[in-house]
């Protein structure tokens, strides 16, 4: 290179070294910084962020964001749980003025470590709905926010009022979470109301609170929750009885409901008409019936007839008993126990009860009550009108056997009111009444062994007639298997008669075999033998006795060791 | 060194400064493509800004490599004691090798963003290597002996004329194929009332030109019954002559060019190496120390 070349080349790099100079000073710099740290730009500033030999220090950052040390020192906020990373490694800088140096992925973002956990309604929020400038609270953010651009995600206060207006307008004090979630401003689930100072019961936990907490008279859009009136109900609730009652109402209604509370306390006994029996339980409507009132239903609970039961009741008899002592008069029969519960006097009557008449249901004469084709229940006619003969009412139990009697089977004949049986027939009544009149030993018969049940129409009638003339043979069996039937004794009574079975009045005489000497004390059976069969059953011969002696004796001389000796 | 073995060290040298460049490339393509201001949340940011692990890496070993160069050159040239070291022409070509691929790494390292005092180190490297690339071009057209030296020229019309003897010798070319070889190589208008812009201009549309100014040539050489390896040794020895024939027309003007570029290779690398000193001062003064 020869001198020129030289000389030429020391003037190029001095205009070179020149010219690169000026941007050398202002551009050390490897690029603009955000429009945050834009006062920092310059080669004066380096130092500001840059620690010496120890790159960018978290301590050079916290030197002039004091409001991120306090924080980090009282170990709050997000930043506080960042320990040992670099500022830096999030907040980059020299890459221009519009770098966000803020900024992160806000859809995974975990808030809960900021010292405040977004739940609810909270949650699906967009950042700078809460992070805005007039949401800071935090002085000392607030100067350094205006710094930053005005956008910063520190001095948020994490009570309710940080963000939100007090609705109450200072009513219930800053507690907001002590009635509201984050899951919305209504229903404020966590409000009880026993904390206050008018406790919620019956009903009234129920009622919407917008029934009892209505907007205040000077902001309307402010809901009145204290100083309200509540010693009285009338405070909020209208007087459904204009006035009629002196007694405060919960004398009365209770807060389980208008109905049920009144039902439950009032008592019916301070009135002129105490309820009771059956009337206790009869529900309040049923005799207070609503009456309108200026074209409103309102409960009547001044009665002013009461004083007669027909006054609520109707006369379910019709007037049937107008011609009684009380003229008819309900409780001359019913009372308030029910009226079922009669206590009539059937000897005021034209029939007198007596006998098991007196325990016979009233129904079993009266009839039951119906039931009408509307449903209503019909009592029956309780006037008797035939009642002279049993068998108006009755049943005639024998079937009409009698129905050719003189009396034409009148059944008090035989029968009282005591009861059907026993009958007050007498054996006396047997021969009265009868062609047999009962003796001997029939008057110690059981009836029953002689009138059998079947034998007359219905199986279960016994028959006490017959068509026929009484014979022994009609109730008793012939025990001599009918040895008789053909003889001068045929028929019971040539031998028996009813006193007894063996007091015969049979003469042995008068037989082919007259009883002489010593056959006179012989026994009967001595002779008569049960020879004869009658089925399976060997009965005593009595006709065609043997007579020859040698029929019952012995002869010793041929036979002397058998029978009687001859 | 035997011509093979220097070819396939020059091959390497460009194969090795290639596959770096496309290897750097493709790994940190998607946080180079990254818009400036969104680089900071790339993955890859970390380790390829230019204080990263890697980025840093690109930009400290670009350096050196662009330093070793330089003064590994400018001393063979310069110091006396390593005059006898070696070729010129090879020293030439690493350190070309050396200051291409370093500032691919230092592009690298800025991450292709190109502002403040770096930017200006930047820019210097890059005119010094721009200027490398016409240096390397005015080098060539200036004929140096084995050693480097240069060549004067006298010795370079011997040498011409050995071209043209062997032309006319083993291919039989006359004088008038001889003219028209020569009259592809030089202008219509005298070499010394030629400036500087239009012997550039010249040089750059005779490269250009030179296959279809030579077809009329082959075109004559073919209707003479030469055919196949016979025409491409005379194409061969047609280009050399071309050649040689332009430098020792333009001799003078290419030594000329040659001081001039001195003046703007050398200064806008020492510019380069101030600007990168207070670079790596400012860096080292702030804690980037890299692996260090």
């Amino acid at each position: 290179m020869d001198i020129l070349t030289r000389h030429a080349a020391r003037w190029v790099l001095g205009a070179l070294l020149g010219f690169c100079a000026a941007p050398a000073i202002a551009q050390i710099s490897p690029g603009d910084l955000t429009a945050a740290h834009q006062s920092l730009e310059g080669m004066g500033n380096c130092t500001k962020c840059h620690s010496l030999g120890k790159e960018v220090t978290n301590a050079k950052c916290l030197e002039c964001h004091t409001e991120l040390r306090g924080r980090i020192n009282a170990g709050k906020g997000y930043h506080a749980t960042l320990t040992g990373k670099a500022c830096a490694s999030c907040h980059n800088e020299h890459h221009g003025r519009t770098f966000q140096i803020v900024r992160f992925d806000t859809k995974t973002f975990d808030h809960a470590r900021t010292g405040f956990v977004l739940e609810g309604k909270h949650r699906p929020l967009d950042c700078v709905k809460c992070h805005t400038q007039k949401n800071i609270t935090a002085k000392d953010v607030r100067a350094n926010a205006t710094l930053m651009g005005g956008h910063t995600y520190l001095g948020l206060a994490t009570d309710c009022n940080g963000c939100h207006e007090d609705q109450h307008r200072a009513q219930l004090g800053l507690q907001c979470q002590a009635c509201h979630t984050a899951d919305g401003w209504k229903p404020a689930s966590r409000f009880v109301h026993d904390r206050a100072k008018y406790r919620l019961t019956g009903k009234h936990v129920q009622v919407d609170c917008a029934n009892c907490h209505r907007p205040m008279r000077d902001f309307p859009k402010t809901i009145q929750y204290v100083n309200l009136v509540f010693d009285k109900c009338s405070s909020c609730h209208v007087d459904p009885h204009n006035g009629r009652f002196t007694k405060p109402c919960e004398s009365c209604h209770s807060t389980e409901g208008w109905q049920t509370g009144a039902t439950k306390n009032f008592d019916h006994a301070t009135t002129k008409f105490p309820l009771r029996g059956k009337h206790a339980s009869v529900r309040c409507e049923e005799c207070h019936i609503p009456v309108r009132r200026d074209g409103k239903p309102v409960q009547n609970f001044v009665i002013r007839n009461f004083q007669k039961c027909m006054d609520c009741h109707l006369d379910v008899h019709r007037g049937e008993f107008a011609r009684f002592r009380e003229k008819g008069a309900c409780e001359e029969c019913h009372n308030e126990e029910g009226w079922a519960r009669v206590r009539f006097d059937h000897t005021t009557a034209r029939y007198a009860l007596n006998g098991k008449h007196e325990s016979v249901e009233c129904a079993k004469c009266h009839g039951a009550v119906a039931v009408n084709a509307r449903g209503q229940r019909v009592p029956p006619d309780m006037h008797v009108k035939k009642f002279d003969a049993c068998m108006d009412c009755h049943e005639d139990a024998h079937a009409g056997q009698f129905r050719r009697r003189k009396d034409r089977g009148a059944c008090e004949a035989c029968h009282t009111v005591d009861g059907f049986l026993p009958a007050s027939y007498t054996p006396w009544d047997h021969a009265k009444f009868t062609k047999f009149p009962l003796a001997g030993g029939h008057e110690a018969v059981p009836c029953a062994k002689c009138h059998e049940a079947g034998k007359v129409r219905a199986k279960s009638t016994v028959q006490f007639v017959w068509t026929t003339e009484p014979r022994c043979e009609t109730c008793h069996k012939d025990p001599h298997g009918g040895q008789f039937a053909r003889t001068k004794y045929a028929g019971c009574e040539s031998c028996h008669n009813p006193e007894a079975w063996n007091s015969l009045a049979f003469n042995h005489d008068q037989t082919k075999f007259p009883l002489t000497g010593k056959h006179v004390k012989v026994a009967c059976a001595d002779c008569h033998k049960p020879v004869v069969e009658a089925g399976t059953k060997k009965i005593r011969q009595y006709a065609g006795t043997p007579t020859r002696c040698v029929d019952c004796h012995t002869d010793i001389n041929t036979q002397p060791e058998s029978g009687r000796k001859l | 060194m035997a011509k093979d073995v220097h070819k396939i060290y020059v091959l390497f040298l460009i194969g090795a400064g290639l596959l770096s460049t496309l290897v750097l490339g493709i790994h940190g393509a998607g946080f180079y493509a990254t818009p400036l201001e969104e680089r900071p949340f790339h993955p890859q940011y970390d380790s390829l800004k230019p204080t990263g692990i890697v980025g840093q890496g690109y930009g400290v070993v670009g350096s050196l490599m662009i330093t070793v160069g330089v003064i590994m050159y400018s001393s063979r040239k310069r110091w006396r004691a390593m005059a006898n070291m070696g070729r010129i022409k090879n020293w030439l070509e690493f350190h070309i090798f050396l200051c291409l691929l370093g500032p691919i790494l230092v592009l690298f390292h800025t991450t292709f963003k190109f502002g403040g005092l770096v930017a200006v180190s930047f820019w210097s490297m890059t005119a010094v290597v721009l200027s490398g690339v016409i240096g390397r071009y005015f080098y060539v057209q200036i004929p140096k002996g084995i050693h480097g030296n240069e060549l004067s020229s006298q010795e370079l019309n011997v040498e011409n004329e050995k071209i043209a003897e062997e032309l006319r010798r083993q291919f039989g070319l006359d004088a008038n194929l001889l003219k028209l070889i020569d009259s592809a190589a030089l202008p219509a208008r005298p070499v010394a009332e030629m400036g500087v812009m239009e012997v550039l201009s010249f040089f750059i549309g005779n490269d250009l030109t030179r296959r279809s100014r030579l077809h009329a040539l082959f075109a004559n050489l073919e209707r003479r019954g030469l055919r196949g390896h016979m025409l491409v040794r005379i194409r061969v020895m047609a280009t050399r002559r071309i050649i040689l024939t332009r430098r020792i027309a333009f001799l003078q003007q290419f030594k000329r060019l040659f001081h001039y570029w001195h003046v703007v290779h050398l200064p806008f690398s020492i510019v380069m190496f101030v600007i990168l000193s207070i670079h790596v001062g400012v860096a080292i003064a702030f804690g980037y120390t890299w692996i260090f």
